[in-house]
């Protein structure tokens, strides 16, 4: 059967409304590497899709471009869902791409791990940009979900800690849709117009990438360090980690984590306190005691302490010495003692009276003179003979002297 | 509100505990370590008055107000 020709415009548009009509082709799922990446300048992204053997052109609406968290670049593994879209005039089709899935580490992963290097490069997370925290704040902002846990934690965990410190919380929202811009909206606001604030604390609880994400966008990064206020990030738990972590001042674990990290324990600045106070006390009086002391070793009281401790010295020195001489006196007189006690013993042995003791008596003259010999005697004269107990007065008869005698003989 | 103040909590505390420093040394003169003491009290009562009023608030900014309102 002959069918008679037709137009180009008429084969395209039968072949477009085949295709189009096409269940499979009305949603499909294709995967393949990125190549010939073309942005254009209405937002729209141009790209082919191709495995070892084939390629098919791909089409990314701006709108949807809006939708990646991510960049896509030349070689990336992905996997496009979409439909099949025919262009008449070239007879052409392409895929009209709504979503694009990463293959291998995911599109979250993917996204952070992209911002989170452009940013590295740009400075943002470089420690010497990160500024230290007021010890004593006295106002702090909260940017967090007035509805979720965070915000209760926070509020609970400073007003335990410190009674002075003002809070102002500033909702937003922490997910979704919107949440980005909602963080980054409320650092921008509370810089402008709380400037007074001394610390933003930004955050949520605990939940899944997809839940924390908005803290991975980098509207929000980028006014966590635009902000003159230092920020605390606290995102999850201590397990997660966002963008905003590491562009933060200080990351805190948790939202408590931050509340503690926030403000000083007030109970214990007060016992601080008393203790300085007692130290400046002790230390004070311990400075007069000490001057006191001083004064007093300088003193007139001290001058005659002095004086009375030395003649005190001097007066002990004499009564020693007069101790020392009594004590050799009387070791003297007890060596003479002795010596009179022998000599005593010794002049009895030498006394008439011990020989006259033994029967001896001696003979004086007239004139009491003691007669050694019988010479000077003459009969007739008179002599006095001593003895032991008395005296004799006697006249002598005859004498006889031994010479005599032995003449006579 | 703290810009106004005259001195923050942090500068008295830092003066209480330069105070308890000066004081200890030895070359301190009497007058001045009278001084030290004098001036370490008043940064003391100061500190404790600022800790002891418990006037702490918290508020709840409405945006689309944008007021704020007090909470408790």
């Amino acid at each position: 059967v002959a069918i008679k020709p037709i137009k180009v415009s008429q084969l395209n548009a039968y072949i477009k409304r085949i295709l189009q009509s096409d269940p499979l082709l009305g949603n499909v799922s294709v995967s393949g590497e990125i190549s010939n990446l073309k942005l254009h300048g209405a937002g729209n992204i141009y790209f082919t899709l191709k495995d070892e053997i084939s390629k098919v052109s791909c089409f990314l609406s701006s709108e949807h471009v809006r939708d990646l968290h991510y960049e896509l670049s030349e070689g990336l593994e992905i996997v496009v869902s979409g439909h099949l879209y025919v262009y008449e005039r070239g007879g052409s089709y392409s895929i009209y791409v709504k979503e694009i899935a990463v293959a291998g580490v995911g599109n979250l992963s993917l996204a952070f791990e992209q911002l989170k290097q452009k940013l590295s490069k740009e400075g943002l997370f470089d420690q010497s940009r990160k500024r230290s925290l007021p010890t004593f704040p006295h106002k702090i902002a909260v940017v967090t979900s007035d509805t979720g846990a965070a915000v209760q934690d926070i509020l609970k965990t400073i007003k335990d800690r410190n009674t002075y410190v003002d809070i102002l919380i500033f909702p937003c929202l922490v997910q979704g849709p919107g949440a980005a811009a909602d963080i980054s909206t409320a650092i921008d606001k509370i810089n402008r117009l709380f400037p007074e604030v001394d610390i933003i604390i930004t955050g949520r609880g605990g939940g899944s990438m997809e839940e924390l994400w908005a803290f991975n966008e980098e509207s929000v990064a980028r006014s966590i360090s635009a902000s003159a206020i230092p920020v605390i990030s606290a995102v999850g738990h201590e397990t997660d980690t966002t963008i905003a972590d590491f562009v933060a001042d200080v990351r805190a674990t948790t939202p408590t984590a931050a509340a503690q990290l926030a403000v000083p324990d007030t109970f214990q600045i007060k016992l601080y306190l008393d203790e300085l106070l007692l130290r400046c006390r002790e230390d004070f009086t311990n400075k007069v005691n000490y001057l006191k002391m001083r004064l007093k070793a300088n003193g007139f009281e001290s001058f005659r302490d002095g004086l009375l401790n030395r003649i005190k010295l001097n007066e002990s020195k004499i009564d020693q010495l007069i101790e020392g001489l009594t004590h050799a006196i009387q070791i003297k007189i007890a060596d003479f003692d002795l010596i009179i006690e022998m000599l005593k013993i010794e002049l009895e042995g030498l006394s008439p009276l011990s020989i006259m003791n033994r029967g001896y008596g001696a003979i004086l003259d007239m004139n009491g003179k003691l007669m050694r010999s019988a010479i000077p005697l003459l009969p007739k004269n008179q002599i006095n003979v001593i003895m032991m107990d008395g005296q004799l007065i006697c006249t002598i008869n005859d004498r006889i002297l031994k010479e005599e005698k032995n003449v006579g003989e | 509100m703290s810009a106004n103040k005259e001195i923050s909590f942090e500068s008295a505390l830092a003066k209480l505990e330069k105070s308890v420093d000066e004081i200890k040394k030895e070359g301190t003169t009497l007058e001045a370590a009278l001084q030290l003491f004098d001036d370490g009290l008043k940064q003391y009562e100061y500190c404790s008055e600022l800790l002891s009023k418990a006037k702490q608030k918290v508020m709840l900014y409405d945006k689309s107000t944008a007021k704020l309102k007090e909470l408790d």
